[in-house]
């Protein structure tokens, strides 16, 4: 009994993985395989602040910072040094963890609202930065990334299909990284400084040095995440790079779905994200009604299901099997 | 006896306040020793000096002759110092195998050696039983000893008790007894114990410190302590008598 169940558990994901495999060859649509992209692009994202956030208890607003670090440092050094995008990712990759440690550093020595409010300000300082050093950053206009045919090395292509290879694998890395963590001792680590700080120092754990570390893998992701988002739009301004939006929807996801949890950001990205997409397309006559109906969709959910969809799922999934 | 904790001239003040005042004392290595005083003494800052969650404005401490008094909570347990809280400090949301577990993990990375370790401690407990309840919904007994089986896991040489016998009932109290009379005896653990429950202190301790008012007014057996006239008076006499 037991292994026919693990064995049909390991045939499902494999099921999965073809289908995610076959998808964009069967799916021509491009609007579905834009939709595809972001989802593994929020994906990304919302693990990494299910990192910080869901298992370490330490809320980030302003995770943006290295979101948008990510994808000027690529883009920048492409353009005005003739520097490969695949090394400008890896040098923003490093940029990103530096910056991670030294606000963690500064930041954690506040808690709870004073941590939120502090990260949150730094993600509006680097904005402002990148809008009035126009000699660098090109100011407020954004940075374009032309299309130079299609080529691997410049990470530009005419087709969709690309790019969706290139973010699924990325945000299979993202998930893998949480669950890797989430059975290790520092999984473990994690849980316990959210719960307790006093109490974790107790048992011989550096709590510091626990949060920088959650927070600079927050931080690799999200440069990665800002890397394909500007490979793939082809664009990038301050405004979105380091927007309030950016540091919000990954809490939002995650929250959502279930913090804390490996497949929760997964769950959350999968349910609102096309949610909020169908919103922008089709009341786009009223502008701003969008945001109303996320809103009142968030307020829903979390007062219905404060622990996350995942658990509704986990309960309905038990009672499908009994 | 080999001295495994040493207190030297710890001063601290909180502003205009001085909740300890020249503490000298001394923890033999093995031994029960419990440290008691009424409301307000000093008790359980001198504990989060020992510590280390407080800096002491003057003074040392130091474990098996290293001076520890500069180093942060988490290198201090590395060194070999457990403790339990007075509010008690589970982690709540997780199970009781997995409160258990990330003492265990001081000493290996490898997840299933910290489970097999922290089962240990759930036996030893007796808390085996229940490693898979959320510790929330556990009671307050039950929680307690969450807590000292995760410090236990840490493997620890001293293990600094912060009335765990508060709250308790007279039947429970008497097993709590028993129980870390065996941790004493069998698994060789130093206790240095802060309680406020005077008959439970004078049931298992070798030796009584007693402070009042930040200083140590005496030290000695259960018995010297308890027909020591500073002692009475600070208990009894005065505006503690409510509290005797």
């Amino acid at each position: 009994m037991i292994d026919k169940n693990v064995i049909m558990g390991k045939l499902n994901w494999i099921l999965i993985f073809v289908a995610l495999i076959v998808f964009p060859f069967v799916v021509q649509s491009p609007l579905l395989l834009h939709l595809a992209i972001l989802i593994f692009l929020y994906i990304i994202i919302s693990e990494a602040w299910n990192l910080i956030g869901g298992y370490v208890g330490q809320v980030s607003l302003g995770n943006a910072v290295f979101f948008g670090v990510g994808a000027y440092t690529a883009a920048l050094l492409y353009l005005k040094l003739n520097v490969n995008l695949w090394i400008g990712l890896v040098v923003g990759i490093v940029f990103s963890a530096i910056l991670s440690v030294i606000i963690g550093y500064i930041c954690f020595r506040l808690h709870g609202v004073f941590f939120a409010f502090a990260t949150l300000a730094v993600a509006e300082v680097f904005k402002l930065i990148f809008i009035i050093r126009k000699d660098i950053t090109q100011g407020p206009m954004g940075v374009v990334l032309p299309y130079r045919g299609d080529s691997i090395l410049d990470v530009s292509f005419a087709s969709k299909v690309p790019y969706y290879f290139l973010t699924l694998a990325f945000s299979i890395l993202a998930v893998f990284i949480v669950y890797y963590l989430s059975k290790s001792k520092i999984g473990y680590y994690f849980l316990a400084v959210k719960e307790d700080e006093i109490a974790a120092q107790s048992i011989g754990i550096n709590t510091v040095l626990i949060k920088i570390l959650a927070f600079m893998l927050s931080a690799i992701l999200n440069s990665i995440a800002g890397f394909l988002y500007v490979t793939y739009i082809r664009y990038i301004d301050p405004y979105v790079a380091f927007g309030l939006d950016i540091s919000l929807i990954q809490a939002l996801l995650t929250i959502l779905g279930g913090a804390g949890t490996v497949w929760g950001p997964v769950l959350g990205t999968i349910i609102l994200i096309p949610l909020l997409e169908m919103f922008r397309i089709y009341f786009v006559m009223f502008s701003g009604l969008n945001y109303m109906l996320h809103g009142a969709l968030l307020m829903v959910i979390i007062l219905l299901m404060p622990q996350g969809v995942i658990n509704i799922t986990r309960r309905f999934i038990k009672w499908l099997k009994s | 006896m080999v001295e495994i904790l040493k207190v030297e001239n710890v001063t601290k003040r909180f502003g205009g306040i001085v909740a300890l005042r020249q503490v000298s004392l001394t923890v033999e290595e093995g031994s029960v020793t419990s440290l008691i005083g009424p409301n307000g003494a000093g008790k359980t800052t001198l504990f989060n000096i020992i510590n280390g969650y407080i800096k002491p404005n003057e003074g040392k401490i130091y474990f098996r002759k290293e001076d520890i008094t500069k180093l942060p909570p988490q290198a201090i347990c590395k060194r070999g110092i457990g403790r339990t809280f007075q509010e008690n400090r589970v982690f709540a949301n997780m199970t009781v195998l997995e409160n258990v577990m990330t003492g265990a993990l001081l000493h290996t990375s490898d997840v299933s050696e910290a489970e097999s370790r922290a089962l240990e401690s759930l036996k030893i407990v007796g808390l085996h039983d229940k490693k898979n309840c959320i510790v929330k919904n556990l009671t307050i007994l039950e929680r307690k000893m969450v807590e000292l089986a995760r410090a236990l896991s840490t493997r620890p040489a001293l293990l600094l008790l912060d009335e765990i016998a508060a709250g308790l009932t007279g039947a429970e109290i008497a097993w709590l007894l028993e129980l870390l009379k065996r941790i004493n005896s069998k698994l060789n653990i130093t206790l240095f114990i802060v309680e406020h429950v005077l008959k439970f202190v004078m049931r298992i301790s070798d030796k009584v410190i007693v402070l009042d008012h930040g200083v140590k007014i005496a030290e000695g057996s259960p018995e010297e302590v308890a027909s020591n006239s500073k002692v009475i008076e600070a208990y009894i006499g005065g505006e503690d008598i409510a509290r005797s």
